[in-house]
C-alpha cells in the first residue's frame, strides 16, 4: 500500500482550491468578465478567493453591484468601503426606468420590485458592459433548482437559464465557448455549503457587513417577518410597533424583503453555533421563496441570479 | 438538530477544530428509478440529521408518491427541479451536501433512466466513489451491469453495492448472498479495484445510518460508517508532480507566475523541472500556495510557480518533474473511449474543438474500432456514435498534446469534445491502455512508419522529447564536429544524465580535443568515448598512417578506426534509442533518411534535425551562446559529403 499523504487537504482547502481554479479558467478563457458583487458574506468569500487566485495581481476583472436603491444603509457604506481597496473596480447599476418608476417593494410588492431592480436591472448592467462572463455566489445547497446548476452556468443572448438543456461538465474541463452576446454565469462557490462558508470566514477572518451580527436593532413585526426599518421610506402601519430588538441577519438583500432574527450572536463563533442548532433553513428569511413552490426556478429561467 | 449538538453547544472551538479538518469524499449514486435512490439520499440526510424544519415541513405537506407505510416521501428532500417533480422522475445531475463530525460529502445524483448514461458520466467524472443500488427483489438487471460497466470506465476507484428493499424480502440473507455472488461474478469482467456489499432498506432505514435489528446476519458496517470510513487515492503520495499551466500571472515586469493545480505529486523550490510539450527545462524558484509561500505543494493545491529561469511557457503547457518527464508521452493521435453526449451524432472528418488539462486543440475522429453495447458488453461494428453510445476510437490532433493513460492519470487522461458550430458539449473522452503501451513505445511493439506519420510536424525538440521519452536506454552520438553543440544541448535540456558517445579514431585535430574538453565542461555532458582497439600511433608506425580514398585499403582503415569503435560501443551500451544530429543538406544519402529507422542491433535511431539547415543551426548556436568549432577533418570520410557508413549500417 502507497502511505497516507501527510498533508493531505482538509475539505475546506479542497473547496478553496477548486474555487480558484474556477477564477483562473475563467480569467484565461474570456475577454470581459465581471464578479457579482452582492455585498453578502457569500460574496465577501468569493471576492476573497478571488485575491487569492490572482496575488500578488490584482483582480483582472471589476466587480458590479446592482444596487436597488433599498438595500440597507450599511451595506452600502461596507461595498463603498471595499471599492476604496486598491485594485478594486466597481462599477454600479441601478435600473433607471425603475428609478423613474420609483419602484418600491412597500408600494409594487416583492415580485415587481425584484424583477425590474435586480433582473432587468442585472441584463441592461450585462448588456452595457458587454460582460461575456459574470461570476455568481450561488451554492448548490441554498435550494433545490440550485442543486442542478453547473459550475459554468450558459445564458442566451436574452440572459435566459434552460434547465432542461445544460451543458454536461466533466471532470475539471469547462466549455467556455460562447457566441456573440451569449455568456457564462460561473459559479465558484457551488461546492460550499453555508457552513462551509461560515467556517471559512472564522478562519480566514474576513470582513463583513455588521448587519450580520447581532445588534439591538429597530425591528417592526410585519406578517410574522422581523423588519428592520432602515429609513423613513418605510411606513409603520397602524398597530405595528417600532422596537428595539436583539437581531441579526442571515442572509442580506433589501431591507424591506429580508426578515432578521432575534440573536444574541456577535462573534462568528456565536453565529455558527446558533446556525448549527438552529431548526430553520437560511433562505427562510428571503420573502421571494415564499411566494410559491419552484419560485427560484421560474426566476432563474428569467434572468435572475 | 445536529448531529453534533453536544458539542456545539459545549464546545464550539472544539467542534470548529475537527470540522476544520474534515476531508471530502465525492461520490455518486445510481440506480433505477424504482431502486429507492432518492430515498436512500434522503434518509441519509434525514438520520443523519441534516434535514431542517421548513424544509420536513415542505415534504410533509406534499403527500404526492408517499409509499405504504411512509410517513413522508423522503425523496421530495431530493428531487429538484420543477418540471422534474412533475414527471416524477430526476433528469439530470444534481449534488446533494451533508456532512459527519469526520467528513463532508458531495452525492452526486444521477438518474437510472435509460436515456441518460450522458448524465451518469458527468456525475461520475468527479467521484471518488460509487453506490449502487439494485433492487432486493430483482437482483442483477441490466441497468445494474450498465452502471457498473460506466463506473469502470470512468475509472471510479471503487463501489459500494446497496442491496436495497431487503424488508421486501423478508431480510433474507440468501437472497443477500445470491446478488452478492451474482455481481462479483459479472464485476470480474470489468476493472473496479475494490467492491463491498450492504444490505439495506432506505424506505426504512435498515442500515444506513443505523444498524438494522431485522438482518443480525450481516455483520459489516451500515453505509454511513463505511463512507466515513473509507480511503481515497487523492490521499496517497504519488512520485512526480503535473502542473498544467492553467494562467499566466504577470503583473510587472519583477514577477512571472505560472498559475494552475497540481494534478498529482508534490512540487518544491530547487526542483528541475520539464515544460511539457516544449521539453525547455529549468528550475522552480517560489512555490505560492492559497496563503502565500510554502515550503512544498501538494496534490490537488491550486498554486503559482516562479521559475529560476525566464522560458516561454504559456497556457496548456504541462510543467513536470524533470526525472518524471519521460512518463508523459506527447502524441498527435489518441486512442480513447468516447462517450457520445450530443443529439448529433459523431461525425468522422469534421472538427471538433478537444479540451484536455488546460490545453485546446483541434481534433477529428478518424476511426471507431468499435462501439460497446452498454447492456450486454458487446463490441459492435459501428459507423457512428449517437446519443449515448460508447465507442473506442482514434482522434487526430492538430498540435502535440502531452497525455497519459485515463487509468493512470485523469489530469491528462480525461478530455472532452466541443462541437466548434453549436458549443454543445459533444462527448467525454479517455485515454485507453493501448495508447498508453504506444507512448511508452516498447522497442518491440512499434512500428517505425507510424512513428515517422505522427512526427510529420514536430518540431526538433518535440522529436527529441518524443525520444528520451522512450522506456528504455537513449544515447547520443557526436563527433564534436561543427555544430555538434546544437543537439547535444537540446537533448541535455530535457534529460541532462543523457549517455553521450564520442568515438574517438584517435585522428582528430587537436582543435576538435579542445572543443570536446571544452563541449563536455559547459554541458557537463556525460560522456562515453570509446576508441579503436589499434592506436593511431601504432598505425602510423607500422601501416603509413592513413590511406587515400579509392585505395582498396582504405574500408579496412575505417572499419578499423570508426565502424569497429562504433559497433562495439553499440553493442556494449546497448541501447534502445540512438539520437544523432545528421541532416539531410549534408550529403545524397542523408537526402532520403527518415526522421525515426531502425539502426544496428535494433536500435531506434532518431534524427531530429534532418531537415535544419546550416543556417538553422548557427542560429541555434547563436541563440543559447553555445561554443563552436568549424575546423574539423575526419580521415574516414575525407571529404565533406561523403559517408564513412555508420550511418548506412543496417540493423
Amino acid at each position: 500500500m502507497i502511505p497516507l499523504a501527510e498533508n493531505r487537504l482538509s475539505h475546506l482547502r479542497q473547496l478553496e482550491a477548486q474555487s480558484i481554479h474556477i477564477f483562473r479558467e475563467v480569467a484565461a478563457e474570456f475577454n470581459n468578465p465581471a464578479m457579482l458583487y452582492s455585498i453578502g458574506k457569500d460574496s465577501s468569500v468569493m471576492l476573497h478567493l478571488a485575491k487569492k487566485a490572482f496575488f500578488p495581481a490584482t483582480l483582472p476583472f471589476p466587480l458590479l453591484h446592482v444596487d436597488t436603491t433599498w438595500k440597507f444603509r450599511e451595506m452600502i457604506e461596507f461595498r463603498n468601503k471595499v471599492a476604496k481597496e486598491s485594485g478594486i473596480e466597481l462599477l454600479t447599476h441601478i435600473n433607471p426606468e425603475g428609478l423613474e418608476m420609483n419602484i418600491s417593494p412597500f408600494v409594487h410588492g416583492s415580485n415587481v420590485h425584484t424583477d425590474i431592480m435586480k433582473t432587468q436591472g442585472l441584463k441592461q448592467a450585462l448588456n452595457r458592459y458587454g460582460f461575456d462572463a459574470a461570476f455568481g455566489g450561488a451554492r448548490r445547497d441554498e435550494e433545490a433548482s440550485r442543486a442542478k446548476e453547473r459550475i459554468f452556468s450558459f445564458r442566451s443572448k436574452q440572459h435566459h437559464w434552460d434547465p432542461k438543456n445544460q451543458r454536461p461538465e466533466l471532470w475539471n474541463l469547462y466549455n467556455a465557448r460562447i457566441k456573440k452576446g451569449e455568456s457564462i454565469r460561473v459559479f465558484p462557490i457551488s461546492d460550499w455549503t453555508e457552513l462551509d462558508i461560515w467556517q471559512y470566514i472564522y478562519l480566514e477572518k474576513i470582513e463583513l457587513v455588521p448587519l450580520y451580527y447581532a445588534a439591538p436593532r429597530p425591528i417592526v413585526e410585519r406578517d410574522g417577518i422581523k423588519i428592520m426599518v432602515d429609513d423613513d421610506r418605510m411606513d409603520i402601519k397602524p398597530g405595528e410597533v417600532l422596537k428595539q430588538q436583539w437581531v441579526r441577519f442571515r442572509t442580506l438583500g433589501c431591507y424591506p424583503l429580508t426578515g432578521a432574527v432575534a440573536s444574541k450572536a456577535t462573534t462568528v463563533t456565536d453565529i455558527i453555533q446558533e446556525m448549527l442548532l438552529a431548526k430553520t433553513s437560511e433562505r427562510q428569511g428571503r420573502l421571494i421563496d415564499s411566494d410559491q413552490a419552484g419560485s427560484m426556478e421560474a426566476k432563474k429561467a428569467q434572468g435572475y441570479f | 438538530m445536529h448531529h453534533s449538538a453536544n458539542l456545539i453547544e459545549q464546545d464550539i472551538h472544539a467542534y470548529l477544530d475537527q470540522h476544520e479538518h474534515k476531508t471530502l469524499l465525492r461520490l455518486l449514486t445510481c440506480g433505477s428509478v424504482d431502486d429507492g435512490k432518492s430515498t436512500l439520499i434522503g434518509r441519509l440526510l434525514h438520520d443523519s440529521k441534516l434535514v431542517y424544519e421548513d424544509q420536513l415541513a415542505a415534504i410533509k405537506n406534499n403527500r404526492e408518491n408517499t409509499q405504504d407505510g411512509e410517513e413522508f416521501n423522503l425523496a421530495l428532500l431530493v428531487d429538484g427541479l420543477q418540471a422534474e417533480r412533475e414527471q416524477g422522475i430526476t433528469i439530470d445531475v444534481a449534488y446533494r451536501y451533508f456532512s459527519t463530525a469526520k467528513r463532508k460529502f458531495i452525492i452526486a445524483d444521477t438518474p437510472g433512466h435509460e436515456q441518460y448514461t450522458r448524465n451518469m458520466v458527468t456525475g461520475a467524472s468527479n467521484s471518488a466513489l460509487a453506490i449502487i443500488l439494485i433492487d432486493a427483489r430483482k437482483g442483477l438487471t441490466t441497468q445494474t451491469k450498465r452502471h457498473s460497466y460506466l463506473v469502470s470506465l470512468l475509472g471510479l476507484e471503487q463501489v459500494v453495492v446497496a442491496v436495497n428493499k431487503m424488508d421486501l424480502v423478508d431480510y433474507n440473507k440468501a437472497t443477500y448472498e445470491k446478488i452478492k455472488s451474482e455481481y462479483v461474478a459479472f464485476a470480474d469482467q470489468l476493472n473496479i479495484s475494490k467492491i463491498d456489499f450492504i444490505p439495506m432498506s432506505a424506505l426504512k432505514g435498515d442500515n444506513v445510518v443505523n444498524r438494522s435489528e431485522n438482518m443480525a446476519w450481516y455483520q459489516g458496517p451500515t453505509l454511513l460508517p463505511f463512507l466515513e470510513d473509507v480511503e481515497q487515492t487523492i490521499d496517497r503520495v504519488v512520485e512526480g508532480f503535473q502542473l498544467p499551466v492553467q494562467y499566466v500571472n504577470r503583473p510587472n515586469a519583477d514577477f512571472r507566475g505560472y498559475c494552475g493545480t497540481l494534478n498529482r505529486g508534490s512540487v518544491a523550490p530547487g526542483d528541475s523541472i520539464t515544460v511539457l510539450p516544449s521539453g525547455l527545462t529549468t528550475t522552480v524558484e517560489r512555490v505560492i500556495g492559497a496563503n502565500g509561500d510554502v515550503d512544498r505543494a501538494d496534490s490537488g493545491m491550486a498554486i503559482t510557480l516562479t521559475l529560476a529561469t525566464e522560458i516561454d511557457i504559456s497556457r496548456g503547457d504541462v510543467l513536470v518533474h524533470a526525472q518524471h518527464s519521460f512518463e508523459i508521452s506527447n502524441q498527435k493521435k489518441l486512442h480513447a473511449h468516447l462517450v457520445w453526449m450530443d443529439h448529433k451524432t459523431l461525425a468522422l472528418d469534421k472538427d471538433y474543438e478537444l479540451r484536455l488539462g488546460t490545453r485546446h486543440v483541434n481534433a477529428r475522429i478518424d476511426i471507431i474500432h468499435y462501439r460497446v453495447d452498454v447492456n450486454t458488453l458487446a463490441q459492435v461494428d459501428a459507423n457512428t456514435l449517437a446519443l449515448n453510445e460508447i465507442g473506442l476510437v482514434d482522434v487526430q490532433l492538430d498540435a502535440l498534446m502531452p497525455i497519459e493513460q485515463f487509468s493512470r492519470n485523469k489530469g491528462l487522461g480525461a478530455f472532452i469534445l466541443i462541437d466548434k458550430i453549436t458549443n454543445a458539449t459533444v462527448a467525454a473522452g479517455m485515454i485507453s491502455a493501448q495508447q498508453a503501451d504506444m507512448a511508452n513505445h516498447h522497442r518491440s511493439a512499434f512500428d517505425i512508419a507510424d512513428a515517422n506519420k505522427s512526427l510529420e510536424d514536430a518540431s526538433a525538440k518535440e522529436i527529441v522529447k518524443w525520444a528520451l521519452a522512450f522506456e528504455g536506454k537513449a544515447i547520443v552520438t557526436t563527433n564534436f564536429g561543427p555544430q555538434e553543440a546544437v543537439l547535444l544541448h537540446m537533448v541535455n535540456k530535457v534529460a541532462p544524465d543523457t549517455e553521450v558517445l564520442w568515438i574517438d579514431s584517435g585522428y582528430n585535430m587537436p582543435q576538435t580535443y579542445k572543443f570536446a574538453a571544452a563541449v563536455t565542461e559547459k554541458l557537463k555532458l556525460n560522456l562515453t568515448v570509446y576508441t579503436p582497439l589499434f592506436s593511431a600511433a601504432r598505425r602510423d608506425a607500422v601501416m603509413g598512417g592513413i590511406p587515400m580514398i579509392g585505395d582498396p585499403a582504405h574500408a579496412e582503415f575505417t572499419e578499423q578506426f570508426k565502424l569497429g569503435p562504433f559497433k562495439r560501443a553499440m553493442k556494449e551500451v546497448n541501447a534502445d534509442i540512438w539520437l544523432t544530429a545528421v541532416r539531410r543538406e549534408q550529403t545524397a544519402v542523408r537526402q532520403e533518411m527518415d526522421t525515426v529507422a531502425l539502426g544496428p542491433n535494433k536500435v531506434i535511431k532518431v534524427s531530429p534535425l534532418l531537415d535544419w539547415t546550416l543556417t538553422d543551426m548557427q542560429a541555434y548556436l547563436e541563440k543559447h551562446s553555445l561554443p563552436d568549432e568549424t575546423r574539423y577533418f575526419d580521415p574516414t570520410k575525407a571529404e565533406a559529403d561523403r559517408e564513412c557508413g555508420l550511418h548506412t549500417l543496417g540493423d
